[in-house]
C-alpha cells in the first residue's frame, strides 16, 4: 500500500468516524413513558429533505416498516411495524442517515390540574364531574362573566373577593350584599377563587363574576326584579348567567328578558326545581335556558329533584360545600343541597367551554355541555349528568 | 309553655317563637301573655317560600330547614313558618276544633 492510498484510506476511517459520532449524537435516546405509553405496532418517522423516494422505501423494507399513513404539511409518516418491536424499530430508523427523526406513537392524555383549595376532598361534585381533568385543559378566563342573579354576594369573602366585577340591587333590600347566603354559595360553586390555598374551589376557576341581586334578603324575588336582572346582565357582558331560583307561574316578562339574553349571546342556566315532581318551573323551562336537575354522591337523582324531558342535564345538587357570608371578618362555609346548588355547576361550566374551541356562539357552549353528558340510570328523567371534562375535550 | 321554650332555646327556635308571638300580638292586637305556644316542629321545605309560595314570585331553590310554629289565642290556633333566622311567615289560621 502506498503512502498516498494509506492516507486516503486513514482519511476514510476518520470521516466515517466522525458521521458516526455525528449520527450518534443527533439521535436522542429513545424516551418513553411507561405510564403514557404509545400506540402498538406503529412509529413515527420524519426523512431528511431530499431522501430518494427509492432510499426512503428502502430503508422501510430494511426494517419492514409499511406506510400506513403520511402528514403531508409536515412530511411525517406514520409507519406500521411489527407489535413489541416498536422501540426497536425506533432505534434503528435513527440509525439511518436520510432519517431525520423517529418516534413511537405516543398515546397523549390530558393532565388533570389538582388546585390547592384544602376543603377540595370535600367537595364531591368537583371530583364527580371531574373537574380536576378539565382544569388540566382549562382554567378559565378572568374575560368570562358569570352573572349570578340571586340574594346577592359578599364579595369581601376570602374565597370570593376579587371576583366580582359589577354589582346592582334590583330588590327593595338595603344593600347589594347577601344577607341570606344563598347568592354567595351559590357564587362559590361558579367560581369562587380557586387554588388559592383557600376554602373551595369553584368550578369556572378564573372566570369572574357579576353580583345582580334580584331575590330579596328572604329568597324571593318579583317577576320585575329577575327581568330586570336578566337584562342588566346581558347588556354588561355575561357570557353566562345563573339563575337558582324559580317558581310555579309563567311570565311573559321572564321569558321576553330571558330571550333578550340569549338574543345578546349569553348562555342562560337556571335551576329546576325542588318539588320531587315533573312539574314544570320557571325560567327553568324556557326554550333558551338549560335546566337542571340535581344528582347525588350515586349519581341518582336527588329525591327532591323535579324531573321530565324539560330537564335538560343534571348536576350535583346534594350536600355542597361553598361559601357562605362571613360573620364578622371571618369567612364562613357551609353545605346546602337542592338545585339551586346543581345550577352552578352548570354555570362555571359554560365559563370554561367558553374558553374552548367550542366556545364560538352560546348555542355552541349549550349545545357542547349537552353533548357530553355522561348518561345515567335514574327512576325519573333529569338528563345526563354534566362531565366538564368531556366538555372541554380533556377525554 | 316554659318547657317547650326551654327546648326551643337548645334547639334554637326560641327566636322563631319570640318574633312569631311579637307579630301575631301585633296582627290580634292583643297582649302578647294572652298568646300561648302550642308547638314547635322543625320541618324542611323544597325551597324559600317556606311551603307558602306566591304565585307570582320566584324563589330560592334551596332545601330550606326552620320550624313550623303553633300559636293560640282564645279558641284559635295560628301557624307561622320561620327558616329560625328571619321573621316568621304567618302562614294562616286554624279553628282549635277544626
Amino acid at each position: 500500500m502506498t503512502k498516498q492510498v494509506r492516507i486516503v484510506a486513514v482519511c476514510l476511517v476518520f470521516v466515517l468516524l466522525l458521521a458516526l459520532a455525528g449520527t450518534a449524537g443527533m439521535a436522542p435516546q429513545v424516551e418513553v413513558n411507561s405510564q403514557s405509553g404509545f400506540a402498538p405496532g406503529q412509529i413515527l418517522v420524519q426523512f431528511r429533505p431530499g431522501t430518494a423516494a427509492s432510499d426512503v422505501a428502502l430503508v422501510h423494507s430494511h426494517n419492514r416498516g409499511q406506510v400506513l399513513q403520511v402528514l403531508e404539511r409536515i412530511g411525517v409518516q406514520v409507519v406500521r411495524v411489527p407489535k413489541g418491536e416498536e422501540l426497536r424499530a425506533v432505534a434503528r430508523y435513527r440509525s439511518n442517515p436520510n432519517v431525520a427523526f423517529a418516534e413511537v406513537d405516543g398515546i397523549v392524555s390530558a393532565l388533570s390540574f389538582t388546585p390547592n383549595d384544602p376543603m377540595l376532598p370535600d367537595q364531591w361534585g368537583l371530583a364527580r364531574v371531574e373537574a380536576p381533568l378539565a382544569w388540566g385543559v382549562t382554567q378559565g378566563s378572568s374575560t368570562i362573566r358569570i352573572a349570578v342573579l340571586d340574594t346577592g354576594i359578599d364579595a369581601g369573602h376570602g374565597d370570593i373577593s376579587p371576583k366580582v366585577v359589577a354589582a346592582r340591587n334590583f330588590t327593595t333590600s338595603s344593600t347589594v350584599s347577601d344577607r341570606n347566603g344563598h347568592g354567595t354559595h351559590v357564587a362559590g360553586i361558579a367560581a369562587a377563587v380557586t387554588n388559592n390555598a383557600r376554602g373551595v374551589a369553584g368550578l369556572g376557576f378564573n372566570s369572574v363574576l357579576m353580583n345582580g341581586k334580584v331575590l330579596g334578603d328572604d329568597g324571593s324575588g318579583t317577576w320585575s326584579w329577575v327581568a330586570n336582572g336578566i337584562i342588566w346582565a346581558a347588556d354588561n357582558g355575561a357570557q353566562v348567567i345563573n339563575m337558582s331560583l324559580g317558581g310555579t307561574s309563567h311570565s311573559a316578562t321572564i321569558e321576553n328578558a330571558v330571550n333578550y339574553a340569549w338574543g345578546r349571546g349569553s348562555v342562560l342556566v337556571a335551576a329546576a326545581g325542588n318539588s320531587n315532581s315533573s312539574s314544570l318551573t320557571y325560567p327553568a323551562a324556557y326554550a333558551n335556558v338549560i335546566a337542571v336537575g340535581a344528582t347525588d354522591r350515586n349519581d341518582a337523582r336527588a329525591s327532591f329533584s323535579n324531573f321530565g324531558a324539560w330537564v335538560d342535564v343534571a348536576a350535583p345538587g346534594v350536600d355542597i360545600l361553598s361559601t357562605f357570608p362571613r360573620s364578622g371578618r371571618n369567612d364562613r362555609y357551609r353545605w346546602m343541597s337542592g338545585t339551586s346548588m346543581s345550577a352552578p355547576f352548570v354555570a362555571g361550566l359554560a365559563g370554561l367551554v367558553w374558553t374552548t374551541g367550542w366556545g364560538t356562539s352560546n348555542t355552541a357552549v349549550r349545545d357542547r355541555i349537552q353533548a357530553t353528558v355522561d348518561p345515567i340510570v335514574t327512576d325519573q328523567p333529569i338528563g345526563g349528568r354534566i362531565n366538564a371534562a368531556r366538555a372541554v375535550g380533556a377525554k | 309553655m316554659t318547657g317547650i321554650l326551654d327546648a326551643c332555646n337548645k334547639t334554637g327556635s326560641a327566636r322563631a317563637v319570640r318574633l312569631a308571638t311579637a307579630d301575631l300580638a301585633r296582627r290580634l292586637k292583643v297582649n302578647k301573655r294572652e298568646i300561648v305556644l302550642h308547638s314547635v316542629v322543625p320541618t324542611a321545605w323544597p325551597d324559600a317560600s317556606l311551603g307558602c309560595p306566591e304565585p307570582e314570585r320566584v324563589y330560592a331553590q334551596v332545601l330550606t330547614t326552620g320550624y313550623v310554629v303553633l300559636l293560640s289565642c282564645g279558641q284559635d290556633v295560628f301557624e307561622y313558618r320561620s327558616d329560625g333566622r328571619r321573621k316568621p311567615v304567618f302562614a294562616g289560621c286554624r279553628n282549635r276544633e277544626g
